[in-house]
């Protein structure tokens, strides 16, 4: 009796032993795709120009602790914590050298985790008088995740990477900007290659702490 | 084959069935998970043992989230200490993992296979011909995830434990 139970379990164990598990559901399942620490920089090449994006600090911006990202030294504000992430959308009108704030509000940009399948949306309307002018906006950012593909950037290859489809509409008055692509997120790396408006940027280079 | 191979062995050998139930550890990465539950089934001749076993867990910020895991094992027990009432044996087996992962309406799924390493500590309650038995395992799952990549060979451990409390009976 014990030697068929060896006969058995023997050539399972070795099959297990010896064969590719090329699923990764549980890596998947795992992983940051937005790794936000302190000192990380990520940088892309967008055209022939190159971004780079770097994780400086926390700072209270409108009573809320937000994290300070750079993209080419401008200062952008993130809320990030365990199921969304959202950005400061900081807009200003200009009158004789004096920028008025219209838009000063956190909007959602991710929701985690991120699921193949899974969508989120939101949509700010507001109307603003700025010495005696109306402004009306309307602004709106829709993402859905779509694929896990495995890809190739000049930083490297990554794999298991989500797609994640997105459209972002903002109107100001009679002005309306249009925005429509994919992005991919590597995990424990973050963003790898963006398509917008068919123009595409890729990451060259990047450091994680 | 297997199956045939299986089959043949319970028609000729004594059968304990048994269940089980405790707690789930995931380990390692997989540590945004709160401790899950899990019930389990076996079935064993002397020292051969199948299980199913069901567990899920829930991501402990978005409970939203959960991981189904249904795994079905098979182990070879050696006994280290062993008298009338009491068996103390270690185990090690293979089996095969199919997770299912949702949140909401969305989910992803796939099977991977793994290694198994337990402890087992088992209590004869009475000598009738049902030789009803509690027993206590200590299960370590471990789910290797793989592949050549790019020239590379890309290994990712995930480790699950789980202490479980049954109580078997002799059938055949």
């Amino acid at each position: 009796m014990k030697k068929y139970a060896f006969i058995i379990i023997l050539p399972l164990i070795l099959t297990t032993l010896t064969c590719h598990n090329d699923n990764w559901v549980l890596l998947r399942a795992s992983s940051d795709y937005f790794p936000l620490r302190n000192g990380n920089y990520w940088k892309y090449q967008y055209q022939n120009t190159l971004i780079v994006v770097e994780v400086k600090n926390d700072t209270v911006i409108n009573n809320t602790l937000a994290k300070i990202i750079t993209r080419n030294f401008e200062n952008e504000y993130w809320l990030q914590n365990e199921n969304e992430l959202k950005k400061l959308q900081l807009r200003y009108v200009n009158y004789g050298g004096i920028d008025y704030p219209i838009q000063n509000v956190f909007l959602l940009q991710y929701k985690f985790p991120f699921i193949l399948g899974s969508s989120w949306s939101t949509t700010f309307n507001d109307t603003v008088n700025v010495l005696g002018e109306n402004y009306v906006i309307q602004q709106t950012i829709a993402r859905q995740v779509v694929a896990i593909e495995d890809i190739n950037v000049p930083a490297g290859s990554f794999f298991q990477t989500y797609k994640i489809d997105f459209i972002e509409s903002f109107m100001l008055n009679d002005f309306t900007e249009y925005y429509a692509g994919s992005e991919w997120y590597a995990p424990d790396v973050g963003l790898v290659k963006r398509v917008v408006n068919h123009n595409e940027q890729v990451l060259i280079e990047y450091s994680l702490q | 084959m297997l199956l045939n191979l299986i089959s043949t062995i319970y028609l000729f050998n004594l059968i304990n069935l048994g269940i089980s139930f405790g707690p789930y550890l995931p380990m390692g990465r997989l540590d945004v998970y709160r401790i899950g539950t899990s019930v389990s089934l076996l079935s064993e001749i002397n020292r051969f043992e199948l299980n199913y076993t069901y567990s899920q867990f829930s991501n402990q910020f978005i409970p939203q989230e959960k991981l189904n895991i249904h795994g079905i094992t098979a182990a070879y027990g050696y006994p280290i200490s062993k008298n009338e009432y009491r068996k103390i044996s270690i185990q090690v087996g293979t089996g095969y993992y199919h997770i299912i992962r949702r949140l909401n309406r969305n989910h992803e799924q796939g099977t991977l296979w793994g290694l198994r390493y337990g402890v087992k500590y088992e209590q004869i309650l009475a000598n009738n011909n049902f030789q009803p038995t509690l027993f206590t395992l200590l299960h370590a799952d471990q789910i290797v995830q793989s592949r050549r990549w790019q020239n590379q060979q890309l290994n990712v451990n995930n480790y699950l434990v789980k202490i479980l409390i049954g109580i078997k009976l002799n059938i055949l």
